[in-house]
């Protein structure tokens, strides 16, 4: 990546009809350690591959739960996540107050993208460096993974993974495409552990410390507990 | 381009000495680079048909759409930068809830594509914004028939009736001129877009779908996508014929 | 709240006092603007004022708003059955106790899953159905798969009254809200004027509350035909018709199924007027003569 005249600030268009500061942006989620979503209609799941800053430190947690079937997992900046968190927990208690209902996974994934889009076009601030992952379910449209980039793209996905090294991962949840859209919560989980995995350093194994679990099942989003993690990677 | 590089082409409130704005310049070249939209008016209303790049297999098809509705009886189509064209979208549907909020009534064709234009315009002319890296098209249904219309990112607007923006607008328009305008209707439309769009399909990019929104008498005057049980069987002729084209060249 | 004398000058255009017709009222303005003392000069100028009403009597009064309603629609009637929700009402609307609007459709298909009732003053009525409409385009326009179900509607008019109220504001109506919740299961539920509701398996707003609970009460049970509750909220309608002045004698049933909406065509129920009573009000009250 050279330094050139046009990725001085993200309102110069460069003559090709790019924005290179919004394209570094999206680098910086690649900063991040990796993130997994995977599933079907009736399941979905989050892993991620937690870090700490220093030995002495506790592990920087990577996935937040929205609301009661909402959840978030976040990869780049982690300052940035947490406004962008935040703003989706408001939405949501502000819909559950207005309509006495969660708010939906997509009505939520566009409202974020709206805020990413408007960091990108005005010359207060910068794009936020973090890509997001929300996953959730509505009675309507059932199970729903979302992924949004610090650009305000978003996109509906089947699975994805973003982070660090998440090209392997993201190979792995291609070959298990189709075995994924009619697995069971366990097999679910079981493949985004081995993607997560593939995108592990230096193949490492996974433990269950560094490693972070959610599920969204029947409406509702867990959070696995350490302990429970542990069980799923003896599984493997 | 003779301004590249000679700094007068870094911002939208400067001019290069032969006066051209080159920052709103350049936001158009990111409409060009994206996937093609492709719109005709019809004597029963208009068709709006979308080139979506889809960049891998993990993407659900169907959704991400760059088709979308902005009010009952008007939507928008575009080709560019995506989030600025989720962000235009937004711009025209509170325009349309305006416009009913204040008059009462659904807004006409010529005054939306009016205030889109001028919001597009706006971000020409301030430093501290830039030009939105799309444009749209627009379809609509109001008190005098149906009209497509075509908003472009350095705010220009035009009513048109036949319009193609983004990746090879060249050839589709060259496709589209041969229409018989005056006589075509939506459901032959769909056919011919889809016929287009797959045939000015870069094969470079891979994998790729075929969006097709409308609104017309079928419609009830309301913007939606085009039913798939008329869409697929298009899509299903354009993409043989494509291959066949493709077999003899 | 009397409306000042205006001055049609052209230079200065209709509607609007210049400086010198009203000396009283000048005096209220010099010296005591936000944005600096206003000086004979400035008001002299070709500015003026706009037409106002009279300054001191609001500054001595407090701020009112709607207080009382004008045209009024009466009960609204709503009462689950097997295979959907019914909503009645009569097609009246009252200008104060006068039957002056007969022909009003006081039911509101909101979407598929859901359609309102109203009770109460027909302009505020018809600004939530606004409402409703940019929440039901809005919904139409995301295409993402989901429609506000019957449940969302009505937590959502819980909220707009209660706002409204909350502003000393509010909007002079009661609902009967009914359709069907995310769970694909009947709903029906009352909202009142200043957000109170419940939601039940009969419901009635307004004057009905009192007369045709009771029948519903007595007869309601969960596995009602469509045919049995059509019966049961007739003779509710009649219940209501004979003793509410404000009611008339043609009615509306609408129902949500699990197609969608129906608003049925305008009806009207046998009355019996030859009760003793009726000829003579005063024969059995305790005192009269």
């Amino acid at each position: 990546m050279f330094r050139n005249q046009y990725d001085q600030d993200m309102l110069t268009w460069s003559p090709q009809g790019r924005l290179h500061q919004v394209e570094y942006a999206m680098e910086a989620v690649k900063q991040g350690s990796t993130v997994v979503a995977c599933g079907n209609q009736n399941c979905v799941v989050l892993a991620a591959l937690k870090r700490k800053q220093s030995k002495l430190s506790s592990m920087q947690g990577k996935l937040f739960g929205v609301n009661e079937r909402v959840g978030v997992a976040v990869s780049g900046l982690s300052t940035d996540s947490a406004t962008l968190v935040k703003l989706l927990r408001e939405e949501s208690v502000r819909e559950e107050f207005v309509f006495g209902r969660v708010a939906s996974p997509s009505k939520l994934a566009s409202l974020v993208s709206k805020s990413l889009q408007i960091s990108t076009r005005e010359s207060a601030g910068r794009p936020c460096g973090v890509g997001l992952v929300i996953v959730g379910s509505s009675e309507d449209t059932g199970c729903q993974i979302l992924q949004t980039c610090p650009s305000g793209d978003v996109c509906q996905m089947w699975c994805t993974a973003i982070g660090a090294r998440s090209q392997s991962a993201r190979t792995h949840l291609e070959k298990h495409l189709d075995e994924l859209k009619v697995a069971t919560v366990n097999k679910v989980i079981h493949i985004a552990l081995r993607a997560l995995s593939e995108s592990n350093v230096d193949s490492e194994e996974l433990t269950s410390e560094a490693c972070e679990l959610a599920t969204v099942e029947s409406n509702l989003y867990v959070s696995k507990s350490p302990e429970e993690v542990q069980v799923y990677l003896d599984q493997l | 381009m003779s301004g590249i590089g000679s700094g007068y082409d870094l911002s939208t409130t400067t001019y290069s000495p032969d006066g051209r704005v080159f920052q709103v310049e350049y936001a158009g070249k990111a409409v060009d680079a994206g996937g093609l939209t492709v719109g005709v008016k019809c004597v029963d209303g208009v068709v709006i048909a979308c080139e979506k790049l889809v960049p891998s297999k993990l993407h659900k098809p169907g959704t991400n759409r760059r088709t979308r509705a902005v009010a009952r009886h008007a939507g928008v189509g575009g080709s560019g930068y995506t989030p600025d064209l989720a962000a235009v979208a937004d711009r025209a549907r509170a325009e349309c809830a305006n416009y009913k909020s204040f008059y009462g009534d659904a807004i006409p064709g010529k005054v939306l594509a009016e205030r889109m234009a001028h919001y597009y315009h706006l971000f020409t002319l301030y430093w501290s914004v830039r030009p939105f890296g799309c444009s749209t098209l627009l379809g609509c249904k109001d008190f005098d028939g149906y009209h497509l219309y075509l908003v472009e990112q350095n705010g220009e607007c035009a009513k048109m009736r036949g319009a193609c923006i983004g990746k090879g607008k060249n050839a589709a328009k060259t496709e589209v001129e041969k229409l018989k305008l005056n006589e075509i209707t939506c459901a032959e439309a769909v056919k011919e877009l889809a016929r287009i769009v797959y045939a000015t399909h870069d094969v470079k990019d891979k994998e790729f779908e075929c969006e097709m929104s409308w609104v017309c008498d079928a419609s009830d005057g309301e913007f939606v996508r085009v039913p798939e049980d008329i869409a697929e069987p298009a899509r299903e002729a354009a993409r043989v014929a494509a291959q066949g084209d493709a077999m003899e060249s | 709240m009397i409306p000042r004398r205006t001055a049609h000058e052209r230079v200065i255009g209709p509607g609007v006092v210049p400086h010198g017709v009203d000396p009283e009222h000048d005096a209220l303005y010099r010296g005591r603007t936000a944005r600096g003392t206003v000086t004979d000069e400035v008001l002299r100028g070709v500015r003026g004022r706009p037409f106002t009403i009279d300054g001191k009597a609001r500054e001595k009064a407090p701020a009112t708003r709607t207080q009382t309603p004008y045209v009024t629609g009466t009960s609204a009637l709503g009462l689950k059955y097997a295979g959907g929700v019914l909503l009645a009402t009569d097609t009246l609307a009252c200008y104060g106790s006068t039957k002056r609007y007969k022909s009003v459709e006081r039911v509101k298909r909101v979407n598929d899953k859901c359609a309102i009732a109203f009770t109460g003053e027909l302009s505020d009525f018809a600004y939530v159905c606004d409402l409703l409409e940019e929440l039901t385009t809005e919904d139409f326009c995301e295409d993402d798969g989901t429609t506000r179900d019957a449940e969302e509607i009505y937590q959502y008019l819980t909220r707009v009254m209660y706002n409204r109220r909350s502003k000393f504001d509010p909007l002079w109506n009661s609902f009967v809200v009914a359709g069907y919740d995310a769970k694909g299961e009947a709903f029906c539920g009352t909202v009142g004027m200043i957000g109170t509701h419940y939601a039940d398996d009969h419901v009635a707003a307004g004057f009905g509350n009192h007369i045709a609970r009771p029948i519903f009460r007595e007869f309601y049970k969960p596995d009602l035909t469509e045919e049995e509750a059509v019966e049961i909220m007739k003779s509710a309608l009649y219940a209501c018709v004979m003793r509410d002045k404000q009611m008339m004698n043609k009615f509306q049933i609408a129902k949500v199924t699990k197609e969608g909406v129906s608003i049925g065509e305008p009806f009207a129920v046998p009355t019996e007027w030859g009760y003793e009573k009726f000829y003579n009000p005063t024969k059995f009250s305790p005192g009269g003569w």
